[in-house]
């Protein structure tokens, strides 16, 4: 301080204090973001997206995308050699031998058929097929086809060889179709990849329809994922969107694969009870899981399928039942329903909907 | 007096030091928007979001017409039977796309505004 008789301490420090603020902002500026690795790819006939950060994050997209691509092959409906083709050729006829992964994916259907009271049904195949919903062979048929579709569907009546991994359809006719679970059953796949990689910060978004947000993102945020307008396009305004962190996610609507005759709209979420697209009230439902429940993502898939046949009354009594999920429902009325146990943070609800506070208020 | 001038020059630089960065961080965030197109996964063009134009994505067995047109991306025409691309609208924000399944084909919009969500469900 000899330099500086006449002036206080602090004052002279001024220039050095200047310095450290401004080494500060230079450090701040270019603290080194953790490495981001993202992949996409076609697969389960859609775009899935994979992106994790930090340490390990590149090993662990890779051996993700290559155990996801690898399930896609075992359940796809189209390719004559995956074991779905396999399993639904040999109908009424033989044992298929299929791979473990195929297995726990129709036991776990199975079980779940039972949970949701028969709305959740993976032989729903024959319908899908007569339908047509998303081909250009889309239509509607006739009430007695669609009775003899039905009377091949009921998925307690698979035959299981669990010791030999077998699988055996009992009826000619009879077809399963994995769409509505392989998705959920793939992101808890990825899912596992990347915590054994030690990766902390992670989405797996399986083509939107299934989305899983592992911890936060690197700046300590949420993730926020939109939900999409049902009745508005790509561009325009979304639903809502919702704060998840560790949370499976699952969104199934009536507006992605649908065709419109005589003024009636039918989507491909097929109700096995009447053999027609779910007719109950909804238009776009949500189910979150969180991350401490089993096979979260494939949960998460089987239940947005059965609130959205079963509509919000009897759905959310089934998701109250269920420890760890909860489930956002935009129904035709136009009104956003959330179940008793939802707690994720909804922003920017959509001007079109009434929000979940105003629609619980009692009318007057 | 003269420690006191020199201390101004000191604050006088460090002030100047500070706005240049302000300013170079500034026009690092306003790098213009484009449109990414990628076909099965490799990329197959970037276009300014800015210019107008239209782009036949494919060959004549299977396209997408893609038009870049005031600053937002739609497909206008498309080879596949759903169709589904040409009905997902106009996209202009970061962060938002149009997939054709059947083309393989992509449209993301890249860079600009700050992206609004992380993912899109539905």
């Amino acid at each position: 301080m000899k330099n500086f008789p006449g002036l206080p301490a602090a004052k002279a420090a001024l220039p050095l204090w200047l310095c450290a603020a401004l080494l500060f902002c230079l450090s701040a500026c270019s603290a080194p973001e953790p490495a981001r690795v993202e992949e996409e790819f076609f697969a389960m006939d859609t775009l899935i997206r994979l992106t994790a950060y930090g340490e390990n994050a590149a090993e662990a997209v890779g051996a993700a995308v290559e155990r996801v691509r690898e399930l896609a092959r075992m359940a796809s409906p189209s390719d004559p050699e995956s074991d779905v083709c396999r399993i639904n050729r040999s109908a009424g006829k033989a044992y298929v031998r299929v791979h473990p992964e195929i297995l726990k994916m129709i036991k776990a259907a199975i079980a779940y058929g039972g949970i949701t009271g028969g709305v959740f049904d993976i032989t729903v195949g024959p319908l899908v097929a007569l339908w047509g919903i998303g081909t250009e062979n889309a239509g509607r048929p006739s009430g007695e086809a669609i009775d003899a579709a039905r009377s091949y569907i009921g998925s307690d009546r698979i035959l299981l060889d669990e010791a030999g991994c077998g699988v055996m359809l009992p009826a000619e006719g009879m077809s399963i179709d994995l769409g509505g679970i392989a998705k959920g059953f793939a992101a808890d796949a990825a899912l596992e990849i990347f915590r054994d990689f030690g990766v902390r910060s992670a989405l797996i978004d399986m083509g939107a329809s299934s989305i899983y947000t592992l911890g936060e993102k690197p700046d300590g945020t949420g993730w926020s994922v939109a939900v999409k307008h049902p009745r508005k396009s790509a561009g325009g305004p979304y639903l809502c969107t919702l704060q998840l962190s560790d949370q499976a996610l699952s969104t199934s609507g009536d507006y992605e694969r649908y065709f419109i005759q005589d003024g009636n709209r039918y989507h491909h979420i097929l109700d096995p009870a009447t053999g027609c697209p779910a007719d109950s009230g909804v238009m776009s439902v949500t189910v979150i899981v969180d991350e401490d429940v089993p096979d979260c993502n494939m949960l998460a898939d089987i239940l947005t399928k059965a609130v959205f046949i079963a509509g919000v009354e009897k759905g959310f009594q089934m998701i109250d039942q269920i420890p760890g999920a909860a489930c956002l429902a935009a129904g035709t009325d136009f009104r956003i329903y959330v179940s008793g146990n939802w707690r994720a943070r909804l922003d920017r609800i959509s001007g079109d909907f009434t929000s979940p506070e105003e629609t619980r208020r009692p009318a007057r | 007096m003269r420690k006191r001038r020199n201390d101004m020059i000191l604050i006088a630089l460090i002030g100047f030091a500070a706005a240049l960065i302000a300013l170079g961080a500034y026009l690092l965030r306003h790098e213009g928007a484009y449109v990414l197109v990628t076909v099965n996964g490799e990329v197959y063009g970037k276009y300014a979001l800015d210019t107008d134009m239209q782009l036949r994505v494919g060959n004549d067995g299977a396209y997408n017409l893609l038009v870049i047109e005031s600053g937002s991306a739609y497909i206008r025409e498309a080879s596949c039977r759903n169709q589904l691309c040409v009905h997902q609208g106009r996209i202009s924000h970061e962060g938002r796309s149009l997939v054709c399944l059947p083309n393989r084909v992509v449209v993301e919009i890249v860079g600009g505004e700050r992206q609004e969500v992380d993912a899109v469900a539905g």
